[in-house]
């Protein structure tokens, strides 16, 4: 087993702007969505997360037909949580007040989502046992949460994508986010958090400041325009990788971060980790919910990989 | 380890009265339970996960009544705390400004609760979801390890747990729940007290504490129910964890064995502690013990003396 895609697991109802959407509830969730980027390219690969109870019955054909290994998965309460998202006409997103209020599980109380929670020993249990390569997790910054996972890391050798949670993008997050930084190798955030925590309004000056960050790679994320891959003063501005279809963007950034992860890990340059996090995100984008066959895109998502990075270092 | 087990999220509380806010106490409920055991007895632990600066009042407070921190894991930065803001003597509502989700990283998980109890191990006490899941993860560490379990129900319930409530039940050997909460989930008015009362004799389990806020408790057994009002050895000041404190107390009293007017003495007199300041009992020196079984013993002969109401 080479890696390891950590964090909470959802299940979620999405519905756009114009009123279109899902018409049922779909596999999601920041680990779901980063494994399926890592699972793209290789199945040694595990999932380590809690969920409910209910988590096979979305779950369950999806995790046979593509063989995917079940040993970190635990079941700790009744239900997954699900969500209910609301686009906005920029293309972020909400959750429904109403939908929540009438129809949410016991566990969308945003309570569970602690309960379910990766600790740094969930990590720890299967980095100790397989010879891990990279780890994946959305995670807050909170100082013993880290001091504790740096011990794990330092004791079992692997490479660590930290994916920035939301409430950590204020500007008063910046010395704990630094300290988290200290055990990553590489980094992933959006370009609304990365203006809120540096209190600056556009993308170049974004990349100032997260060339300065101690990490060798950052995958910083500009929505449906692509992302930048940045190593300490190499920029790379990568468009988006182009799909056959668009139908929903819900966890484009988790899974190009997870499929960035493994890039830079397996030994990729940041224009190649790069390209591979937007091949994953073009799967992504194909339908509702996770890549529903690995292997029936795998191929293809080599291929294109190679002709991108063929065109761009051209 | 200890023969008692107090476990669930440790959190301190500023109560909010007429715009007033209180100063931060230490609180939350298995810590409030813990006081209501550890004023009848010694040999009690908290298990619990929680933040650093748990050390600064927690910590000393466990120091001084020579408790250990082996139940204890610390898994973040800071002690989560609420602010409490009451609208009367029995409602109240309460915001977490750290953030819901701390909480619940806070949550005891059963596996916790298995890794410390073990053979000295006769009771627990579990502040929880009506999470089916969750009861079966408890009773089989209880059938395990052989421990009695009290489960208090959290809050906020719909008449839709009730399925859920009643199967998990079959888990556990003590519940607890307040007026309220049975109201709403047994869809019956709180002024209905007889039919509520009946319905949770029908429960699973060997005893319910039915906590009636200021007026006091009822124990209920599948022949018998004994109420008591509430006791107030000093003048009352707060009733924040009183519910987790006389819950915490039943449940000691009953899985030692003592007949339920005791029990229910036993819990009223812990509440009526625990009320007479801001947050838990600060100081339970011998001299408090003493005093609080006595006191317990002299409202057990009354309850005794008033009779028993029998439902069958």
């Amino acid at each position: 087993m080479d890696y390891l895609v950590a964090g909470n697991v959802m299940v979620d109802i999405v519905r756009f702007a114009d009123g279109s959407g899902s018409d049922r509830k779909n596999m999601g969730g920041p680990s779901v969505f980063a494994y399926s980027g890592v699972k793209l390219w290789t199945d040694s690969s595990m999932l380590v997360c809690k969920v409910g109870e209910d988590f096979y019955e979305y779950f369950d054909e999806w995790l046979e037909k593509n063989n995917v290994v079940r040993e970190g998965i635990k079941v700790v309460c009744d239900y997954c949580n699900h969500s209910f998202l609301v686009y906005k006409e920029d293309g972020t997103y909400m959750g429904d007040p109403e939908r929540f209020t009438k129809e949410r599980h016991r566990s969308d109380w945003i309570q569970d989502f602690g309960y379910m929670k990766t600790t740094p020993e969930d990590i720890g249990e299967f980095s100790s046992k397989y010879n891990i390569k990279g780890v994946y997790l959305a995670q807050n910054n909170d100082y013993v949460w880290w001091r504790k996972f740096s011990e794990i890391k330092k004791r079992d050798g692997f490479k660590f994508m930290w994916e920035i949670e939301a409430p950590c993008c204020e500007p008063n997050q910046m010395e704990a986010n630094l300290n988290a930084l200290k055990s990553t190798d590489i980094f992933s955030i959006n370009v609304q958090e990365a203006c809120s925590l540096f209190e600056v309004d556009t993308e170049e000056e974004c990349i100032e400041k997260l060339k300065q960050l101690p990490v060798d790679v950052t995958i910083f994320r500009v929505g449906k325009k692509g992302l930048y891959s940045i190593a300490g003063n190499e920029v790379f501005f990568l468009p988006s990788a182009p799909a056959d279809r668009v139908v929903d963007p819900t966890g484009c950034g988790n899974t190009s971060t997870g499929s960035a992860m493994y890039a830079y890990s397996e030994g990729h340059d940041p224009l190649m980790i790069g390209i591979m996090a937007n091949v994953a995100s073009a799967q992504n984008i194909r339908q509702f919910g996770v890549i529903p066959d690995f292997d029936a895109v795998r191929e293809f998502a080599y291929k294109q990989a190679k002709e991108l990075y063929d065109n761009y270092k051209k | 380890m200890e023969k008692y087990l107090c476990c669930g999220n440790i959190m301190s509380d500023s109560v909010i009265k007429n715009n007033i806010a209180s100063p931060l106490s230490m609180g939350g409920p298995g810590f409030f339970a813990l006081t209501g055991v550890r004023i009848f007895e010694k040999s009690c632990t908290l298990v619990t996960r929680t933040g650093a600066n748990y050390v600064d009042d927690y910590g000393k407070w466990l120091d001084r009544h020579s408790i250990s921190h082996r139940g204890v894991d610390v898994n973040s930065e800071k002690v989560t705390y609420g602010h409490i803001v009451f609208r009367d003597k029995n409602n109240y509502t309460a915001d977490y400004p750290m953030g819901v989700e701390l909480v619940g990283y806070q949550m005891t998980h059963p596996e916790d609760i298995e890794k410390h109890a073990d053979e000295n191990t006769k009771g627990i006490y579990l502040f929880h979801y009506p999470d089916i899941t969750v009861w079966k993860l408890m009773g089989a560490a209880a059938r395990k390890k052989r421990f009695k379990i009290m489960w208090e129900i959290m809050p906020f319930l719909s008449a839709d747990d009730l399925p859920k409530v009643q199967i998990c039940c079959k888990n556990v050997d003590m519940f607890s729940i307040n007026s309220k909460e049975a109201s709403i989930l047994y869809s019956i008015s709180e002024e209905r007290e007889e039919q509520i009362i009946n319905e949770l004799m029908k429960l699973p389990v060997e005893m319910t504490l039915y906590r009636v806020g200021n007026r006091g408790a009822y124990v209920i057994t599948k022949d018998e129910v004994v109420y008591c009002k509430k006791i107030n050895p000093k003048r009352a000041v707060d009733p924040t964890g009183c519910g987790n404190t006389s819950t915490g107390a039943a449940m000691w009293a009953h899985t030692e064995g003592y007949e339920s007017a005791m029990v229910l003495a036993m819990a009223n007199v812990a509440a009526g502690y625990n009320a007479a300041q801001y947050g838990a009992i600060p100081e339970i020196t011998d001299d408090l013990m003493k005093k609080a079984y006595a006191l317990a013993e002299k409202h057990c002969r009354r309850i005794k003396r008033r009779g028993r109401y029998t439902f069958k």
